[in-house]
């Protein structure tokens, strides 16, 4: 096989990206746990020997972009090519090294063809426990957070370091389970590896460099035509957000120049002292998955894509933390990136651009004791509405630009003494608009009996004080709340003891409206009544539209 | 091989089990000198072991913190179990810090070396260390579960034939807050372990024996006729304990029962309260190693301890109570209740030994951490080890400042505050703090120190701030510990604080228990304890009915006054008996 021209070069191309997409399939079939099995909270890629990101996983994880890009690069480091064989597994969670919170473990395996080093096979997974305080955004260093583990071998030549997996089984509430998904890693690892093999053999070549600088280029190509497009200058956007206890904001500079840009957030709120710093790897990945999406939403993500892009934040700043930063909750900030750069775009590329969304993902995670002396840990992830969007509504409990997927409500009642009372939407929490926000849910569950002692509720939650904003004459989506019993207001960020017979109710923020209500189509405003998505008070009140029985 | 007995008569015997616990005592001093931290290098908080070919505790630092006698009998055994002895080779080093199977807590580094003479397994060395930070919280004892209290290690290779385990060395400088420090005492550890492998050997050259078998075996056995003769002079019976500990939040009770029958004693400690969701729990072994010290004081404190004490002792203790926790617990703080237990021993003991124990000390030790950041934006963390009254003795006062049994040294003021925006503005002993008897409890201290900078966090371990030390045989407690921000602000004892520049935190700990009736105590001893200010004249009067005339230093005793007071003071007592 040749490539000759582009019909082959896209079928070359193709082949890469499945590889990356089988990898992840043989991941999510052996995995253990439901963040990686259900949620598909993990990514895989494949990289060229020099450490060059040539495809990633299509339903890779938003975050995981640059941080796993970076990540090979600061493994080879450690361990420079002349230190790599043959059965050699290497593995790390430093945040800074790699995607910004320990519960991520990045495995990263040499790929060797004919005895010589053509490349590599990622896959990075978030894992249901690795010690520490529970996720709670509440920590306070980075050392509260749970097992570090520096860069090291995982796998030595296709033996097992004892130390790394004994240490990690000690120190991880669900031991079986997270090595369980370990193991998946390494086989997601493999597959890839053995498919890159396969396509050198049947290409003839001997190894991916070919492939590898084509498929480069045309990314970078393709970022810098949808760069050059718009006018040069300075595009600026600042937005406030909850952060812990107080308001933090985010500022950002895009700076066009021709056929590139820098982004600069220069200006955005220092670090602090709880769990939602972000490193500077993790906030590469999300400008770069926001700018993909204003300019060239449809090449396939690998380091090209980069090239024709400089992203720096201060040391520092919430969004280049410094060690030892507690990040375990990094995402809570980390969300605000996409929705600051929509704004400063907005007026360069209003079709491209949709309101902010009622996100970022909440999680509640549930641990404790039944009397019978099990334990259970459960995770929920939860979405609120989308900001809507030039010609449509945001799509409802889709907390955008997140891509995680809701376990189910079954699979999640199986694991723990919780009762589901109701997972729905919540009338009226989209924020008004020509185009509707996406409406905010809600999750309610009432505690069972069966307990030992007071089982422990992580809330991450957010959007408690700042709802998400519309856009071009569109109203802030309903801002969210963790309620106990109907009336308590808990905290969104602490961990709390709840007993049985208690009623949560999680309340997501709905997402920011597009344009003027005014402007909305009287049948689509009937529709969403009909539907139970507005109140016929609503109607009136913000539409302007009267609607009778 | 050691054919008879006679190879050890008393003299011989004598040298060599001194001998044999110099090697231990060395260990310790080159541990001391080889340390990075302030916790070994001056608070001397650790213990050296010598162990026989079949793991049998043989000798123990005469230093070593008390408690960790027992923790270091079973945990070779455990660490054995992992990689048999049969497996071990020269060059090998084992380490753990498994709460359940050592010394209770994670901050604790057990570091193992199996000793070889002449390319055969002669015995064991061991060096423990609690060192300054092991991740985690900070070591406060609001920590609930295991998970959060910092990395935890299995029983591995920390050298496997001298080859060292680079990724275990990294892991463990990757989760600790000072890996310069945690991993130079690592190395002190690793040190005096090999200086105690080497005196080992050359003690079985000198012989010419083997292994230790045949010196431990003696040693062991002596150890235990000696405590069998001590039990045996307890009339046969059961005695029990009762003591109402802090807790938490919530008070906690500990009881033990001790019964004695002929040469063996058992310690059960059944109707102890449950282990709770905070981080001061107990595992077992531990327990264990500080009952055993109360019995060790109150039955046999001349003998030293290995492996022999323990033969005709029993002890058990429901699982899943305080004092025998089950995974995943939090336990950091173990020692705020372990602390508890020699005094609960001696409860039990005291109507059966009266004159072989002393009343209930001002323990546990408080732990004056302080964590923050320096102008320079370095940080820092300093430790301190704070202790409470002694309990009065049969025949004298408690010692002041002294938390019996506990033996960790404070570390010296300018050492303490040197290079840190930290003032100590003082310590210096509570008057009236010790409780009133014949012979009074020992007074407590102060510890009062100026943040210099903000932010500073103070993970608070205090103790018996509701229950204070009972005095015995008609002695009163001693006062009740608390710690105060800005004189009035009363901090909780076992959560964390924030601090900022120019508040002022005072630690002031309890006092001990009085021994024997107040109204007993010699009037001049009275007169003495008020011109050194360790007794207000008003508290002479009051608790010890003894008038002191006079303004400081000019005192008098009114003697007329005081034998008038007294026995009105005892007529009272008898009419409302």
């Amino acid at each position: 096989m040749t490539l000759e021209n582009p019909v082959q070069l896209e079928m070359c191309w193709g082949r890469l990206l499945a590889i990356a997409d089988e990898m992840a399939v043989g991941l999510t079939r052996t995995a253990f746990s439901p963040i990686v099995r259900d949620a598909h909270d993990y990514g895989c890629a494949v990289f060229d020997a020099d450490g060059n990101m040539l495809a990633m996983a299509s339903d890779a994880t938003p975050g995981l972009s640059v941080s796993t890009m970076v990540s090979v690069v600061n493994m080879l480091e450690v361990y420079p090519p002349d230190a790599l064989h043959p059965g050699d597994v290497l593995i790390t969670n430093d945040p800074w090294l790699a995607t910004g919170h320990l519960p991520d473990l990045t495995i990263v395996t040499p790929v060797f063809y004919r005895d010589r080093l053509v490349g590599f096979t990622a896959a990075v997974a978030h894992h249901m426990d690795i010690g520490g305080r529970k996720t709670t955004p509440a920590s306070t260093e980075i050392f509260e957070e749970g097992l570090y583990l520096p860069v090291c071998k995982l796998y030595q030549e296709a033996e097992a370091d004892e130390t790394v997996l004994r240490v990690l089984e000690r120190n991880v509430r669900v031991p079986e389970m997270v090595l369980g998904d370990v193991h998946a890693q390494v086989t997601a690892n493999a597959v890839g590896a053995q498919r890159i093999c396969e396509l050198l053999l049947d290409y003839g070549w001997e190894n991916l460099d070919r492939i590898g600088r084509e498929v480069l280029a045309k990314a970078d190509r393709a970022m810098r035509a949808a760069i050059a497009a718009i006018p040069d200058g300075s595009y600026r956007a600042e937005m406030t957000f909850d952060g812990f206890d107080r308001d933090l904001c985010v500022a950002v500079s895009v700076n066009v120049s021709s056929d590139a840009l820098t982004v600069d957030y220069t200006g955005t709120s220092g670090q602090v002292d709880r769990g939602i710093n972000c490193v500077l790897n993790y906030t590469e990945s999300m400008t770069l998955m926001s700018l993909k999406m204003l300019f060239d939403p449809h090449t396939p993500i690998n380091g090209g894509c980069m090239r024709p892009l400089k992203i720096t934040a201060p040391p520092g700043t919430i969004l280049s933390a410094r060690y030892p930063a507690p990040v375990v909750g990094r995402s809570l900030t980390g969300h605000q990136i996409q929705p600051v750069l929509f704004q400063a775009m907005a007026a360069a590329l209003p079709e491209r651009v949709c309101a902010v969304s009622g996100g970022p993902i909440w999680s509640g995670r549930f641990y404790g004791h039944r009397t019978d002396g099990s334990s259970f840990l459960a995770l929920s992830q939860l979405n609120g509405g989308m900001g809507a969007r030039p010609g449509q509504d945001g799509i409802s409990a889709l907390s955008f630009p997140g891509n995680v997927a809701t376990i189910p409500t079954e699979a999640f009642e199986v694991r723990v003494p919780l009762l589901v009372e109701r997972k729905g939407l919540i009338c009226d929490s989209g924020g008004t608009g020509q185009f509707r926000g996406g409406l905010g849910q809600e999750f309610r569950v009432r505690v069972l009996d069966g307990l030992d002692g007071d089982p422990t509720l992580a809330i991450r939650a957010d959007r408690t004080r700042n709802p998400a904003l519309g856009l071009l004459g569109g109203a802030p989506g309903r801002r969210g709340r963790v309620l106990r019993n109907g009336s308590e207001s808990l905290h969104p960020k602490r961990p709390v003891a709840v007993r049985a017979g208690e009623v949560i109710s999680w309340q997501l923020a709905g997402g920011g409206g597009y344009g003027d209500p005014r402007a909305r189509a009287r049948e689509r405003v009937l529709a969403d009544v009909q539907d139970g998505f507005i109140s016929a008070e609503a109607a009136e009140r913000e539409y302007g539209v009267v609607v009778r029985d | 091989m050691i054919e008879s007995t006679s190879e050890f008569d008393s003299a011989r015997l004598e040298m060599l089990w001194s001998r044999l616990l110099a090697i231990s005592d060395e260990m310790a001093v080159t541990l001391t000198h080889t340390a990075f931290s302030m916790i070994v290098r001056d608070a001397h908080d650790y213990g050296c072991s010598v162990f026989d070919a079949n793991a049998n505790m043989i000798a123990i630092g005469e230093d070593a913190t008390p408690g960790l006698s027992v923790s270091a009998m079973v945990s070779l055994r455990n660490m054995l179990a992992v990689y048999p002895a049969e497996t071990l080779r020269p060059g090998d080093v084992l380490i753990m810090n498994d709460p359940w199977l050592a010394t209770g807590h994670l901050l604790d580094l057990t570091i193992v070396r199996p000793v070889f003479h002449q390319a055969q397994l002669a015995g064991y060395v061991a060096a423990v260390a609690h060192h300054m930070d092991i991740g985690g919280r900070k070591t406060t004892p609001a920590s609930t579960e295991i998970y959060e209290e910092g990395l935890y290690l299995p029983v591995l290779k920390l050298y496997d034939q001298g080859r060292p385990n680079d990724t275990l060395f990294r892991i463990l400088e990757s989760n600790v807050r000072v890996p310069e420090m945690v991993l130079g005492d690592v190395h002190a550890q690793l040190a005096a372990n090999e200086l105690g492998a080497k005196r080992v050997c050359d003690l079985l050259s000198d012989n010419g024996w083997s292994d230790l078998n045949a010196l431990g075996g003696v040693v062991l056995d002596r150890a235990e006729a000696a405590m069998r003769e001590a039990i045996t002079a307890v009339p046969d019976g059961e005695y029990r304990g009762e003591l109402v500990i802090d807790g938490f939040d919530d008070d906690l009770r500990l009881v033990a029962t001790i019964s004695v029958a002929g040469s063996e004693l058992r310690v059960d400690f059944s109707g102890t309260s449950p282990q709770i969701d905070r981080g001061i729990n107990c595992v077992f072994p531990i327990t264990q190693g500080i009952a055993l010290i109360g019995l060790q004081l109150a039955l046999r404190p001349d003998v030293p301890t290995n492996a022999g004490v323990m033969r005709p002792i029993t002890m058990t203790a429901p699982p899943g109570s305080l004092l025998a926790a089950e995974y995943p617990a939090p336990v950091v703080g173990r020692s705020l209740v372990l602390d508890h237990l020699q005094p609960l021993v001696f409860i039990a003991l005291a109507e059966a030994l009266p004159d072989s124990i002393c009343a209930v000390s001002g323990g546990p030790i408080w732990s004056g951490r302080v964590y923050g950041e320096r102008p320079d934006g370095d940080t820092f963390f300093v430790l301190q080890q704070l202790n409470g009254g002694m309990g009065a003795r049969p025949d004298r006062d408690g010692i002041s400042a002294l938390s019996f049994p506990n033996n960790v040294a404070t570390v010296p003021v300018e050492l303490w505050e040197d290079g840190v925006p930290l003032l100590v503005e003082r310590k210096g002993l509570i008057p009236d703090s010790g409780g009133p008897g014949r012979f009074r409890g020992g007074l407590s201290q102060e510890f009062r120190v100026r943040v210099l900078c903000n932010d500073a966090t103070l993970p608070i371990r205090a103790d018996r701030t509701r229950n204070p030390a009972p005095g015995l045989f008609g002695g009163g407690s001693g006062r009740n510990g608390k710690v105060l921000r800005n004189e009035s602000e009363t901090l909780h004892p076992k959560s964390p604080s924030i601090a900022h520049s120019g508040d002022v935190v005072s630690w002031q700990l309890a006092g001990g228990g009085g021994y024997g009736d107040p109204l007993l105590r010699n009037q001049e001893h009275v007169l003495a304890d008020v011109l050194d200010g360790f007794v207000s004249a008003e508290a002479a009067e009051r608790d010890y009915s003894v008038v002191v005339k006079g303004a400081w230093p000019c005192l008098a005793l009114d003697r007329e006054a005081s034998d008038v007071l007294r026995s009105r003071r005892r007529d009272a007592l008898a009419e409302t008996e």
